[in-house]
């Protein structure tokens, strides 16, 4: 008898220990689940506004140069600037 | 007796005993267990709702930047006025999405100062759960004749000693500079800096502020402003008086309450038709319709004497004074300082570009003279600044270099050149016309509008 019951017992707690087992696992899912859609719920929607278009003159920047890039011809074949 | 001293009844006890202790202790973790889920699902419910409110202020935040892009895509003369006359519970744009919920936009006249409007700009955002967020804004609508100077590109055309723009000054390009022009209001450009001609005869690229040239303060790498090509038909389309395709031209004066028009043939000198009329019989200033429209090239000059404005699809050409019937003297800058002009207003709006012409008088040294507000949306095609934008038909011709002195607002996307260095043409003497802030001339194209004072609201 005495075999008998210590077997019962050590049956018994394999049981209650697996499904203490089982409820821990669960509760570590369903944790994790509740994090991934607390991170879902706060992400903002996209935003797409157009961009505004520049002239190209803005958008260059050469180095230093000398005057005459800039001249033209005027009246007499003289060269100087368009005002 | 052998049941008694078998001792199952002893050891059974004891390992009941263990028994409830372990289902005690498990229990007591399943009582924890559950406290952690439901802590979890308050935790979820507590998101949720955060997150619903969050949602719905995006959405809300998303329709004011889709209101807001789609009126910067779509930005013509009266677009806000069109929205105004909806109902007030109609939303001029929606959007909805099964994942994130809707918007709806509503915009609402709010004042009238002068012909600057102002209207209340409401987003509401409603997120998943019925959560709904607010987001309000004021819109502003600006007439472009506020700057005495606008360019959207300044091309190869430079300011020089002895131009004086009086009045804020912009460019979506950059400002050329040699010697010491002056700009007296602020001078604001997209580029990050402006083109100096130094001392050494060097061309450089710099943002030193000078002062003695930005008198009014120099701001650079501003916002760029928007030019439509499409403007002046649109412009035409809201006309009180529209006069179609010739092959000539078309001259009008105008003599203080009226205005003579008159058609010519190619090539012919005498005019084939005439006809006077009043100013105030084209249409209603207050409504902004006051305007006569061409399909053609049209030639203007005289004395204004009422709220009027004259738009070309073509060019539009000066070919002698065009000024304000009440102003003491043609030339704004022999005005006393406490002088106040009535209430004229005109606007010369050009798809091609408005022309100075005065017949010879470059040559003499005749300055010219012109009270307006001047638009051109584009050259014409293959076009420069010798036959674009706001310029001078002979701007190499001559060497005296009189004035323009021009006493309202010049508007252009490509600038055009008005004379040169070697002294052809003229010099510039722009003033702005503060009158224009509040009652520019009829039709008058809007910026873009401005937006002021963001806010977040519940419902």
């Amino acid at each position: 008898m005495k075999k008998r019951g210590g077997k019962v017992d050590r049956g018994a707690l394999w049981v209650i220990f697996s499904l203490m087992g089982i409820m821990i696992v669960v509760l570590i899912f369903s944790l994790i689940d509740v994090s991934e859609k607390r991170k879902k719920l706060v992400e903002p929607p996209p935003i797409y506004v157009k961009e505004r278009i520049v002239p190209e003159e803005t958008l260059s920047l050469p180095e230093r140069q000398s005057e005459s890039e800039y001249m033209i011809e005027l009246e007499g074949g003289e060269k100087g600037y368009a005002l | 007796m052998r049941l008694i001293s078998s001792g199952t009844v002893k050891f059974g006890h004891r390992d009941g005993v263990v028994l409830f202790a372990v289902l005690g202790v498990l229990l007591m973790f399943s009582a924890l267990g559950v406290g952690w889920l439901n802590l979890g699902r308050q935790d979820a419910i507590e998101v949720a709702r955060l997150g619903g409110r969050v949602s719905a202020f995006w959405n809300a935040e998303a329709g004011y930047h889709a209101f807001r892009a789609i009126l910067e895509a779509n930005f013509s003369v009266g677009v806000l006025e069109l929205y105004d006359l909806a109902d007030e519970h109609d939303p001029v744009i929606s959007a909805a999405s099964s994942e994130l919920g809707f918007y709806d936009v509503y915009v609402t006249h709010r004042a009238t100062f002068g012909q600057i409007r102002t209207y209340d700009l409401r987003s509401v955002g409603r997120g998943l759960d019925g959560s709904l967020m607010q987001v309000n804004s004021i819109v502003r609508l600006r007439s472009v004749a506020e700057n005495v100077w606008s360019t959207h590109t300044e091309g190869s055309v430079w300011f020089n000693t002895g131009d004086i723009l009086n009045g804020p000054a912009r460019t979506n390009g950059r400002y050329r500079i040699r010697g010491t022009p002056l700009f007296l209001g602020e001078a604001s450009s997209v580029a990050a800096n402006y083109l100096y001609r130094n001392v050494y005869g060097e061309i450089e690229y710099t943002t030193d502020p000078r002062p003695e040239i930005f008198t009014g303060g120099l701001n650079l790498g501003d916002t760029a402003a928007n030019f439509e090509s499409d403007t002046i038909e649109k412009i035409g389309l809201i006309a009180g008086e529209r006069y179609e395709e010739v092959d000539g031209y078309y001259s009008l004066t105008f003599l203080d309450e009226a205005y003579a028009l008159a058609r010519y043939e190619p090539g012919e000198s005498s005019a084939s038709w005439v006809s006077t009329n009043l100013i105030s019989d084209i249409g209603d200033p207050d409504a902004g319709d006051n305007i006569l429209y061409f399909n053609a090239k049209v030639v203007v000059r005289g004395a204004v004497d009422g709220r009027v404005s004259v738009a070309s699809s073509d060019y539009i050409q000066v070919d002698d004074d065009l000024v304000y019937s009440s102003a003491p003297d043609p030339d704004y800058n022999k005005w006393s300082d406490d002088f106040e002009l009535g209430d004229e207003s005109l606007g010369l709006f050009s798809g091609q570009g408005v022309q100075i012409d005065y017949p010879d008088d470059v040559r003499y040294g005749k300055d010219v003279n012109i009270h307006a507000a001047v638009y051109v949306t584009e050259g014409a095609s293959g076009s420069y600044y010798g036959n674009a934008g706001f310029y001078v038909v002979d701007w190499r011709v001559g060497i005296n270099q009189p004035s323009i002195n021009l006493y309202g607002s010049i508007v252009q996307h490509t600038r055009g050149a008005v004379g040169t260095t070697g002294g052809g043409g003229y010099r510039k003497s722009y003033h702005g016309d503060s009158r224009f802030v509040l009652a520019p001339p009829p039709g008058t194209p809007y910026d873009p509008p401005e937006y002021s004072s963001w806010s977040v609201s519940n419902l």
